[in-house]
C-alpha cells in the first residue's frame, strides 16, 4: 500500500509517515506542491494525504490532478470551518482531517477510504486467526469463531491498530460510537470473551491504567 | 400621505378661502353700492314728489282753490299716475295710494324715514315723509321696487360658484403637476436611498442645480460616501482580524499536531529508544516554536493597548545599549555589528524603541550568513532622526516586500521555522513604527541584502 504525504510542516510530515509505516503502509514524503505534483506523476499511489497550505502548488490544484488519476485523496489541515471542509469535499475529497488529530482517527479514516476503493485489505491474517471483512466471519485455525456484533467489531479495531496502545476511550468511541462515561466493565467484558473465543490470553495485552494492546 | 398631496390640500384650503372670501366681499359691496343707488334714487324721488305736491298746492293757492282733501287726492291721482305713492293722513288714514302703510312708518313722523321690507318675493324701498297741503300735514310715502337688486345678487352669487367650481378645480391639478414635480427630486433620493440601503452602494444621486433639494442631494451624496468609506474601512477591519484569527488558529494548531501527535505515539506505542528520542526531541522544539509564537503575540498585543511612556531619548546612547545586548548574538551567528547613530534628540518610548530596532538587526541575523556584517546606522536629516539596518543577507522578493509587515507572514516558511519564527516580527516592529508616528520603508535585492529605514520626528 503506497501512500504519499504531502504537508510542509515537517514535524507533522513525519509524524504521519511514522504512523501509517507503524501499519505496514509505505510512504512517500512530499514537503511542498511541485515535489508532490513530480512524485505523483513517477509513481502510482493508493492514496494520497494532503495539507491545503502548500508552497508551490497548493492542495486544491493537487487536489484536481490527484482526481485525474482516480487516486483516492484525504485533506489533512488546519482549517476546520465548515466550509472548507466543504469546500475539500465538493472537489473531490474523500475524507477531511483537521489538525491537531488522533493517531487512531488518522488510521481509521485511511482504512475507510482505501476500503472505499476496495484498496484496502479484504482479509487480516493475524497469527492463526483470519478475519474476512467482506463476509464478516472470523476463523481460528480454520474453525469458524461465533462473534457477536461488538465483538467483531472490536477485534476488527485491534487487528487494525496492531502495537498500538488502544485507550479505553478510543475503544469506546470507535466501537459504541458513544463518548466514553468512565464505564470500563463493558469493554473490559468484550475483551475477555474475545481472549476466551480466539485463545488471545497473551496476545491481547491489558496496558495498566490505559487500556489494550494487540501483540501479535 | 404623499408629499405632492399634502401641498395639494394645502393649497387648495387656501385658494379656496381666498376665493370665496374675495367673492362674497365683491358680490356684497356691488349689492351695497346698488342698495345705495336706490336709496338715494328713492329719497330724490320723493323729494321731487313732495316737490310736486307743493307745486301743485302752490298753484291751486293761485287759483284760490280750497286746499281740501279732494283737491290733495286730486294732486296725488295726478302725481301718481307714473309712480308708486301713497298719501297718508296723520291718524294713519289712506288717503291715495296702492299700498297701506307699513307699521314701521309713524304717520306722524316730522323726519323722513326709509325702510326696505319683504312682500312676498318682492322686495321694496320705501321713503316716507311729512308733506304741508292747506295747514294739514300728510305723510308722503313712495316705494320702489328692488327685487332686481336682490335677483342680481343671487345670479352673481350662482355664476361665482361655477367658476369658483372651476379655479378650485384647475388651480388643483395644477399645483399637484407643480408639487408633483417638485417633489420628484425628493421621492427620486428616497428610491436611491432604498436602493443604497438594499445594498447597491455604488449609486450616487445626480448633482446640479442650486435649491435645497440640489444642497440635500449634494449632502446626501456626501454621506453615503462617508458611510461607504467607513463600511469599506470597517470590513477591511474584520478581513484582515479574519485573516489574523485563520493564520493564528494555523500557527498554534501547526505545533500543536505535532506535540499531541508525538505524545500519543509515545504513550501508546512501544517505539524504539531513536523514535522516542525524535518524538521527544519535536515536542520539545515545537513547544519551543508555541513559547516563541506566544511570547511575539503578547508583545504585538500589549504594544497596541498600553500608554506610551514618551520620554526624551539620545539615539546614540539608546544604540549603545542594545549594542551591547545584541552583540554576543552576532557574535555567536558568526557576524559583525557595526552601529554608527550619531547624537540626537527623540521623542520615544525608549524599551519600544529598542524592541523595534532589536527586532530588525534579529532578522538582519536571521538573514544573512556567517562572515557578513550588519550596520546600524542613525543620523539626523532636517527635522527628522533616521535609522537605518542593512545586512548582506538573502534578501526578499520584490513581490513579497508589501506582505512582510503583515502578522504571521513568512517569506521562507522552513527557514523561519527552523529559526523558531512565527512572522510576527516585522508586524511589532510596523506596529510600534506607527505608534510613534513614523513608519518602514523597505529596500531589498535578492541576494544581495536589505535595508530597513525607520523614520521618525526629532525632538526640537
Amino acid at each position: 500500500m503506497n501512500v504519499l504525504i504531502v504537508e510542509d510542516e515537517k514535524p507533522i510530515n513525519e509524524l504521519i509517515e511514522m504512523s501509517l509505516s507503524q501499519q505496514g503502509y509505505v510512504c512517500d514524503c512530499a514537503y511542498d506542491g511541485n515535489t508532490a505534483a513530480d512524485l505523483m506523476q513517477e509513481r502510482n499511489y493508493d492514496l494520497v494525504l494532503l495539507d491545503i497550505m502548500l508552497p508551490g502548488i497548493d492542495g486544491y490544484s493537487l487536489l484536481e490532478y490527484v482526481r485525474t488519476m482516480d487516486t483516492p485523496a484525504i485533506f489533512i489541515t488546519a482549517k476546520g470551518s465548515v466550509e472548507d471542509r466543504v469546500k475539500g469535499l465538493r472537489m473531490g475529497a474523500d475524507d477531511y482531517i483537521t489538525k491537531p488529530f488522533a493517531i487512531v482517527e488518522l488510521l481509521a479514516r485511511v482504512e475507510t477510504v482505501l476500503r472505499r476503493y476496495n484498496k484496502g485489505e479484504q482479509k487480516y491474517t493475524v497469527g492463526d486467526v483470519t478475519v474476512d471483512t467482506v463476509s464478516r466471519t472470523v476463523y481460528k485455525a480454520g474453525v469458524p469463531v461465533e462473534l457477536t456484533l461488538k465483538e467483531y467489531e472490536l477485534l476488527l479495531l485491534f487487528v487494525r491498530n496492531r502495537h498500538i496502545a488502544l485507550f479505553r476511550e478510543t475503544i469506546f468511541q470507535r466501537v459504541w460510537q458513544s463518548d466514553y462515561m468512565g464505564d470500563t466493565r463493558t469493554i473490559d467484558l468484550h475483551v475477555r470473551r474475545l481472549r476466551k473465543k480466539l485463545g488471545w490470553e497473551q496476545e491481547l495485552k491489558t496496558v495498566y491504567k490505559i487500556g489494550y494492546r494487540l501483540e501479535i | 400621505m404623499r408629499f405632492a398631496l399634502k401641498i395639494v390640500c394645502a393649497s387648495i384650503v387656501v385658494v379656496a378661502l381666498a376665493l370665496s372670501l374675495g367673492a362674497s366681499l365683491l358680490v356684497q359691496s356691488s349689492f351695497e353700492q346698488g342698495l345705495e343707488r336706490e336709496k338715494g334714487r328713492a329719497l330724490d324721488e320723493q323729494d321731487l314728489l313732495k316737490m310736486g305736491f307743493e307745486t301743485a298746492s302752490v298753484t291751486y293757492a293761485i287759483q284760490d282753490i280750497a286746499l281740501d282733501e279732494d283737491t290733495v287726492l286730486a294732486i296725488a291721482e295726478q302725481l301718481g299716475q307714473d309712480r308708486s305713492l301713497a298719501l297718508f293722513r296723520s291718524d294713519g288714514g289712506r288717503l291715495y295710494g296702492a299700498f297701506s302703510l307699513p307699521e314701521l312708518f309713524d304717520p306722524e313722523a316730522t323726519e323722513r324715514a326709509l325702510a326696505v321690507l319683504q312682500n312676498g318675493e318682492a322686495r321694496y324701498l320705501y321713503v316716507g315723509g311729512p308733506v304741508e297741503l292747506g295747514g294739514q300735514t300728510y305723510c308722503l310715502l313712495c316705494r320702489t321696487d328692488i327685487s332686481f337688486l336682490y335677483t342680481q345678487r343671487e345670479a352673481l352669487l350662482t355664476s361665482f360658484l361655477r367658476i369658483y367650481g372651476i379655479v378650485l378645480g384647475v388651480s388643483a391639478l395644477l399645483i399637484f403637476a407643480f408639487s408633483a414635480l417638485l417633489a420628484r427630486p425628493v421621492s427620486r433620493l428616497a428610491r436611491l436611498s432604498r436602493r443604497i440601503a438594499g445594498g447597491q452602494y455604488e449609486l450616487r444621486a445626480p448633482e446640479g442645480g442650486s435649491d435645497e433639494v440640489a444642497q440635500f442631494t449634494r449632502d446626501f451624496n456626501r454621506m453615503t460616501d462617508a458611510l461607504v468609506a467607513k463600511l469599506d474601512e470597517l470590513s477591511q477591519a474584520v478581513e484582515q482580524r479574519e485573516a489574523f484569527v485563520a493564520n493564528f488558529a494555523h500557527e498554534l494548531k501547526t505545533p500543536l499536531t505535532s506535540i499531541i501527535g508525538y505524545a500519543d505515539l509515545l504513550r501508546s506505542q512501544n517505539l524504539s529508544k531513536e523514535r522516542v528520542f525524535r518524538c521527544a526531541n519535536t515536542i520539545f522544539s515545537e513547544g519551543r516554536r508555541l513559547e516563541a509564537l506566544s511570547i511575539k503575540l503578547l508583545e504585538l498585543m500589549v504594544v497596541g493597548h498600553e500608554e506610551l511612556d514618551k520620554r526624551r531619548v539620545n539615539p546614540r546612547i539608546l544604540a549603545q545599549e542594545l549594542e551591547q545586548s545584541l552583540t554576543p548574538l552576532m557574535q555567536g551567528a558568526g557576524l559583525l555589528l557595526r552601529v554608527r547613530v550619531a547624537d540626537g534628540a527623540l521623542l520615544a518610548d525608549p524599551d519600544l524603541l529598542k524592541t523595534l530596532l532589536y527586532n530588525l538587526v534579529d532578522n538582519a541575523r536571521k538573514a544573512s550568513e556567517p562572515g557578513s556584517e550588519v550596520l546600524l546606522r542613525g543620523e539626523k536629516r532636517e527635522g527628522h532622526y533616521l535609522f537605518s539596518v542593512a545586512d548582506r543577507g538573502r534578501g526578499i522578493p520584490k513581490e513579497e516586500i508589501h506582505k512582510i509587515t503583515q502578522a504571521f507572514y513568512m517569506v521562507d516558511k522552513s527557514r523561519a521555522r527552523a529559526q523558531n519564527g512565527a512572522g510576527l516580527g516585522l508586524a511589532l516592529c510596523e506596529k510600534i513604527a506607527q505608534l510613534h508616528g513614523g513608519h518602514l520603508s523597505i529596500r531589498s535585492e535578492l541576494g544581495k541584502g536589505t535595508v530597513v529605514q525607520l523614520v521618525l520626528e526629532a525632538a526640537a
